[in-house]
């Protein structure tokens, strides 16, 4: 009886904590709290502005057209500072901070800094790159048979798995002439994915195009163009790029902000040691 | 029957006197005082370590009771649920091979619509529900790559 006496009373000790928790937590959710993803690049400092541009065109002829604007910071240690302005007039920013391992999501409304370690981070990354490199890979075996059968692609690693729907593609990569775009000599390649008419219920062929322009100097993307009918078209662009250490505050979380952590590594320590 | 009843008072009185016989040849001997103050003593001993015993035993349960208290709030503190992984595996969108390649981009956790589900490739979790939380990585560009199911 005295057992459950002490048990029941640590219980209630620990009750707060939880319920404190619980409510960082769904706060977190509400804010919808972002964990920035960066590809580290060390010894290429640049500031620059960013422009992502995006409309649809509706079946009555309708255009819905959005605008973002931000500005992107990188020094020469490979930290990043992100920022984006939103609609309802905030300041979306992030910090990725290679160096100390930890990147940060900062809510300007309410001075809260979410913090993720930066391996969790890269946890996320590598996994969408080993995607991306199996899709590579995958479309470029298939290039005899040029159609995808739209099975899955599974690529299985320590982490995890990453799934990735096939679709029914035909599709052609092309390098594009090199060009110079604010003042940086870059170079792109356009790839170009044609579904079948038929494939998806489509009467006839359906054709998404991609370019992308990246400077080898910076190793950044400067232009990357999509249109897919189905979806519109949309740009990412960076403007005014300066070549400059940028100044050192900007990767540092201001004094007046609370520190809390997302919990997103606690989530993918649990997933490992299952 | 009387004849039966004389037979069984003779066996009777046989082991009456064959019992006393034996009582008067059992010779008893005095209790030692030495050997009493031991066994006292060893007797004291044994029900002072059946009482440390139950007071460790108490204490270990008090212990385990409290690990466990801890490691239920533990856990809960930090969003894990023994057995039960909190998220599904990431799905690449349909589409998402197309896209430029994502170098930065950030994780969003939010509510999504389940009929918003199987436009980014995954299938609506069985049950009534109008929203379930998913995590999305969406790219520098703004267009969503992955997604993944909170449970």
């Amino acid at each position: 009886m005295q057992i459950l006496k002490i048990a029941g009373a640590v219980l209630l000790l620990s009750a707060p904590l939880y319920a404190q928790d619980e409510a960082a937590r769904k706060q977190a959710a509400e804010l919808m709290a972002r964990v920035p993803l960066e590809t580290a690049v060390k010894g290429a400092p640049y500031s620059a502005e960013t422009i992502v541009d995006a409309s649809q065109t509706l079946a009555d002829g309708n255009r819905i057209v959005r605008k973002t604007t931000g500005r992107v910071y990188r020094d020469g240690d490979g930290r990043v500072r992100r920022e984006e302005d939103r609609q309802d007039g905030t300041v979306g920013i992030s910090i990725t901070d290679p160096v100390a391992g930890v990147a940060y999501s900062l809510d300007s409304v309410n001075k809260t800094a979410w913090k993720t370690p930066l391996s969790t981070a890269g946890l996320l990354m590598g996994k969408l790159e080993a995607a991306q490199t199996e899709a590579m890979r995958k479309r470029d075996a298939e290039k005899a048979a040029p159609v995808n059968d739209g099975r899955a692609i599974t690529t299985v690693e320590p982490g995890g798995a990453v799934t990735m729907r096939g679709e029914a593609y035909r599709t052609a990569d092309a390098p594009l002439e090199h060009r110079t775009i604010e003042g940086l000599a870059v170079q792109g390649h356009k790839t170009t994915a044609t579904i079948p008419a038929g494939k998806v219920g489509n009467e006839q062929p359906i054709t998404i195009t991609s370019e992308e322009w990246s400077s080898p100097e910076l190793k950044v993307l400067v232009l990357t163009r999509h249109a897919d009918p189905r979806m519109g078209e949309s740009s990412y662009r960076l403007t005014n790029i300066v070549r400059a250490e940028p100044d050192r505050s900007l990767f540092i979380v201001p004094s007046d902000y609370t520190l809390k952590e997302t919990g997103i590594r606690r989530m993918a320590d649990a997933k490992r040691q299952q | 029957m009387n004849i039966r009843d004389d037979e069984g008072n003779g066996v009777d009185r046989d082991l009456s006197l064959a019992l006393r016989r034996l009582d008067d040849a059992a010779l008893v001997p005095e209790a030692d005082p030495a050997r009493e103050a031991a066994l006292m003593t060893a007797f004291d001993a044994a029900q002072r370590r059946r009482t440390a015993s139950r007071g460790a035993q108490y204490w270990y349960m008090a212990g385990l009771a409290t690990a466990a208290a801890i490691l239920v709030a533990a856990s809960t503190f930090h969003g894990i649920r023994p057995g039960s992984p909190p998220t599904s595996e990431f799905v690449m969108v349909p589409g998402a091979v197309t896209l430029p390649a994502m170098e930065s981009g950030s994780l969003v956790r939010m509510d999504v619509p389940v009929s918003m589900l199987p436009s980014l490739g995954v299938t609506p979790p069985a049950g009534l529900v109008a929203t379930v939380k998913a995590d999305l990585i969406v790219g520098q560009d703004g267009l969503t790559r992955a997604v993944r199911l909170v449970k």
